[in-house]
């Protein structure tokens, strides 16, 4: 599916099958989980990392269904930059209304990086001032699980983390997704 | 009511062997409503047929001409309102069975274990156990697999390409769309089967989740019914936070907005 398609395909669902709830509400309710997640592991934010992660990825499993029935995919994505097209224009489209550009393809065409111009996720939030959290936290990780479990549901396996975060002093929010194999479990053709 | 009759077999609803049939014995009245009935057996029109029927043979008792028929009848030893008794009987038993069904969803995990069954008309397929339920989707399953493989043409045509695109990508440096690897559509397996009595569709989603829907064999729109189905499945299974994935299905949520879906559908 070409770029193009796969735009006005996220646009057309949107607006149309889509049921709409506030951006806030989505911001405080995972700015309050990441806040308690922090403290629940006394600011070891590598793990908070983690369990974001974890969190994502059970969403991931379950939300691929509900991307699948809205966009109505009647067939599977042929290569990898289509589905990097389809991720970046319908699923974050449709869930929530955003639409990070993909970019910085490698030369294999097996990992992409997912530039996030906004992030409601992110609105409001200033990480803690304690000299780890700007360095170690990454606040958005959980969309790192959520595309790590729907992808793998559709037969690939993938990893997902992000590079930079505008919410750690850097330029640009950017998330690097790298193919790692498709899961075919047909079995191999036998030989004679 | 013979015009009416033929026009009814005019419109299309009948095959057209039964349209010159009907064109050719049209002019003998007492033929005719037999003939309806002998076809109110066999046909898939039954509901129209039979309704026809009652319609036009309450209006012909009124004509004057009526004795006709009933003279016809007597020759056959067959009294005008014992045919009329039976036709009622008839339509109402047909219209009841055949009038568009849905009769069972059967829904298959990845793995084929059966997760969820659900019989919406009684009386419409013979129960089975719930035994028999899983072998039904656990050899389906199998049968399905197997059915993929029997595509030997497609996947001889696709895959070779693919293959040898693959190591050139890796060794040139830059990266366009014609160096993708690409990813074949994989081939798809037994979609429908059908029987004298129920059309069975199989619809399996990306995931790998099938579903199965008996319906009668003169159903329509089998797909989008499906798809609706797939719906109510992601967002009163898969979203309720409650359910382990891969399990079988306890969602009172979902059973409930199912039966009214389908209940609607049945009705119509």
């Amino acid at each position: 599916m070409s770029s193009n398609r796969a735009a006005r395909l996220g646009e057309e669902i949107w607006k149309t099958r889509i049921d709409k709830v506030s951006a806030e509400l989505v911001t405080l309710t995972y700015g309050t989980i990441v806040a308690q997640l922090c403290k629940d592991f006394d600011n070891d934010y590598i793990e908070v990392n983690k369990q974001l992660d974890r969190m994502g990825y059970n969403i991931g499993l379950r939300l691929i269904e509900d991307f699948l029935a809205k966009s109505n995919t009647m067939k599977r994505c042929s290569n990898f930059r289509e589905t990097a097209e389809m991720i970046a224009k319908v699923g974050f489209k449709i869930f929530l209304n955003i639409t990070p550009m993909v970019t910085n393809w490698t030369n294999d065409n097996k990992q992409f990086s997912l530039v996030f111009e906004e992030n409601p996720l992110a609105d409001f939030v200033e990480l803690p001032d304690d000299g780890r959290a700007q360095d170690e936290l990454w606040f958005s990780n959980i969309f790192c699980g959520v595309l790590r479990g729907a992808l793998e549901m559709v037969q690939m396996q993938v990893e997902a983390h992000f590079i930079s975060d505008i919410l750690r002093g850097n330029d640009t929010t950017e998330m690097r997704v790298s193919l790692i194999r498709y899961i075919d479990d047909e079995l191999p053709p036998e030989d004679d | 009511m013979i015009r009416i009759c033929t026009e009814f077999a005019l419109s299309g609803l009948l095959p057209s062997v039964l349209k010159e049939h009907f064109k050719s014995i049209c002019d003998k009245e007492a033929r005719t409503l037999t003939l309806l009935l002998t076809y109110t057996h066999t046909s898939h029109f039954t509901p129209f047929i039979s309704a026809c029927c009652i319609d036009k043979l309450t209006s012909f008792e009124s004509r004057p001409d009526a004795g006709h028929l009933s003279a016809a009848q007597h020759q056959k030893a067959e009294s005008h309102t014992s045919i009329h008794a039976t036709i009622k009987l008839i339509a109402s038993t047909t219209i009841a069975i055949v009038n568009m069904t849905v009769f069972t969803l059967i829904i298959i995990n990845k793995a084929g274990g059966l997760i969820y069954n659900r019989t919406f008309q009684e009386g419409g397929l013979n129960k089975l156990s719930t035994n028999d339920y899983l072998v039904l989707a656990g050899t389906f399953h199998g049968v399905h697999a197997i059915t993929t493989r029997l595509n030997p043409l497609k996947q001889s045509l696709s895959s070779p390409p693919s293959r040898s695109s693959i190591p050139p990508s890796s060794t040139t440096t830059g990266a366009t769309s014609s160096t993708v690897p690409s990813r074949p559509e994989p081939p798809s397996g037994l979609e429908v089967l059908e029987s004298e009595n129920f059309r069975m569709q199989c619809f399996q989603t990306m995931t790998g989740t099938k579903f199965l829907l008996f319906t009668d064999t003169t159903q329509a729109n089998v797909d989008l019914t499906i798809r609706r189905i797939y719906d109510l499945y992601c967002d009163y299974v898969m979203k309720n936070p409650f359910y382990q994935l891969e399990m079988p299905v306890r969602c009172d949520m979902f059973d409930r907005k199912l039966l009214s879906y389908v209940r609607e559908i049945n009705n119509r």
